[in-house]
């Protein structure tokens, strides 16, 4: 922390909770981003649109 | 040298060399499938009109269909001085049934009889194309989910940028391909109308049904306008155009496969079925089929600026230049052939990927792309890292960072 603190004051204890992958992924949460939330709701999007293409083949 | 449909008026024959040069029979022998289906259903309009006898008719359909069997079977020559893959058919129908065969060629000319086998050709290879697609679509979602906890480094510049889930990516070329359908969908639509009775170029005189002829051969509808009929080539401009796109995405999606291998990267290793190998540099594992499918892209790209060069400035209607929009059917490949190589590739190489890239981050070595979001909640909204230090990075996190993430 006080390696990191000579950077800003506004950093505190807290950082570290930020600083992890896991943290880096799951809070680009805006559309199309890569949290894991988002990317689930993409792959059930393109699964329904799989699955409408082939009923619609098939008729 | 053989006989000719234009015998009686010229008083000399036709010089071998020009045979030779003129005959397109080495590229449209393709077509017979699509030449024969639609002389068929050509008959059968002409019968229902009553410009053939139903006898006649079944003569000339049966007649077909034994050709058709002979082409199948591979008992069929084909020479420069028939020209194309419609006189050859005539000429053996000629032989087969006898006179008869002649009046197959009623209100019809080669000019819209071949634009109707081009169309029949891309119309399934369009289909095909899109069931590939459909296919490799499919399996990058099932890669995506199976990659929901896969951390992988993001890169821009090529330079590793954030950490992203391999799931995400996947799904980046998910939206590639998925884009690339629904052109191949749109271009369909207009590769699918029925140009026959056009003739060669303003209609005939026989009280022919066009839509007869479209029904029978499954086209939803006819075209509008008899010198656009025998002189549109949009339809295969429009589908090369997909094929080239779809072409950049397959080779991007190869580059990285190909990186990802390198020893360098190390993200996956190929399975030993798409990759070769060296007898004097056993540490080798090439990823040639990758690499050749980016190296394809070549072939797509010039058979499009082929056919945009070719119909640039032509007058209407139709014009002999066209003969060279075949450059697609002589070769054998189309993308929907490493689209379903690439389908069995991703998932075998992916396995490997997974393993590979869940023992790579590494929590507190990724600070700098931590700067702007951490400090934009601590409500700092001009904050800048860059701004923020003044100072240097201590050199010890930089160089952690490049060899872990």
């Amino acid at each position: 922390l006080k390696e990191l603190s000579v950077f800003s004051k506004a950093i505190e204890a807290d950082i570290f909770d930020h600083l992890t992958v896991e943290a880096m992924i799951s809070r680009r949460l805006s559309d199309g981003g890569t949290a894991r939330k988002n990317v689930r709701a993409a792959i059930d999007a393109a699964k329904a649109n799989l699955k409408q293409q082939a009923v619609g083949e098939d008729e | 040298m053989s006989e000719k449909p234009w015998d009686g008026r010229f008083a000399e024959g036709t010089d071998t060399a020009v045979e030779a040069f003129t005959a397109s029979i080495q590229t449209d022998r393709r077509l017979y499938p699509y030449d024969i289906e639609g002389s068929m259903a050509h008959c059968r309009m002409l019968a229902k009109v009553g410009v053939l006898s139903d006898e006649e008719a079944s003569q000339l359909v049966e007649g077909l269909g034994r050709i058709k069997r002979d082409l199948d079977s591979g008992n069929f020559e084909f020479h420069d001085s028939l020209e194309d893959i419609h006189m050859h058919i005539e000429s053996r129908l000629l032989q087969d049934v006898g006179k008869v065969a002649q009046k197959l060629h009623t209100a019809r000319s080669r000019n819209d009889q071949v634009a109707l086998d081009t169309r029949m050709f891309l119309r399934d290879a369009a289909r095909q194309t899109i069931a590939g697609l459909m296919r490799l679509r499919a399996i990058l979602v099932d890669l995506a989910e199976a990659h929901l906890d896969t951390v992988m480094p993001g890169y821009t510049h090529l330079q590793r940028a954030q950490p992203i889930l391999l799931g995400h990516h996947w799904m980046a070329y998910y939206e590639m391909f998925n884009r690339d359908a629904e052109r191949f969908t749109d271009a369909l639509g207009r590769i699918d109308v029925m140009p026959l009775g056009a003739a060669a170029l303003a209609g005939t005189t026989y009280p022919i049904d066009r839509n007869f002829t479209a029904e029978l051969l499954n086209f939803p509808k006819i075209s509008a306008n008899s010198l656009d009929a025998v002189s549109d080539r949009d339809f295969i401009i429009e589908f090369l155009a997909a094929a080239s796109l779809c072409m950049v995405h397959f080779s991007r999606m190869s580059e990285e496969l190909v990186l990802w291998s390198s020893a360098e990267f190390a993200f996956i290793e190929l399975p030993d079925a798409f990759a070769t190998g060296s007898s004097i540099m056993p540490q080798k594992k090439n990823p040639d089929i990758p690499e050749l499918v980016r190296g394809k892209c070549g072939r797509v790209f010039g058979d499009l600026v082929t056919l945009l060069t070719l119909m640039k400035s032509l007058p209407l209607s139709y014009n002999r230049d066209m003969q060279e929009d075949k450059s697609p059917f002589s070769i054998r490949w189309i993308p929907w052939e490493p689209a379903s190589i690439f389908s069995a590739e991703c998932c075998h190489g992916s396995r490997s990927m997974g393993r590979q890239c869940e023992v790579l981050p590494n929590p507190g070595l990724s600070m700098p792309p931590i700067w702007p979001t951490t400090l934009w909640a601590r409500a700092l909204p001009s904050a800048r890292p860059t701004t923020l230090s003044a100072r240097p990075w201590p050199m010890h996190w930089i160089n952690a960072k490049s060899c872990t993430i």
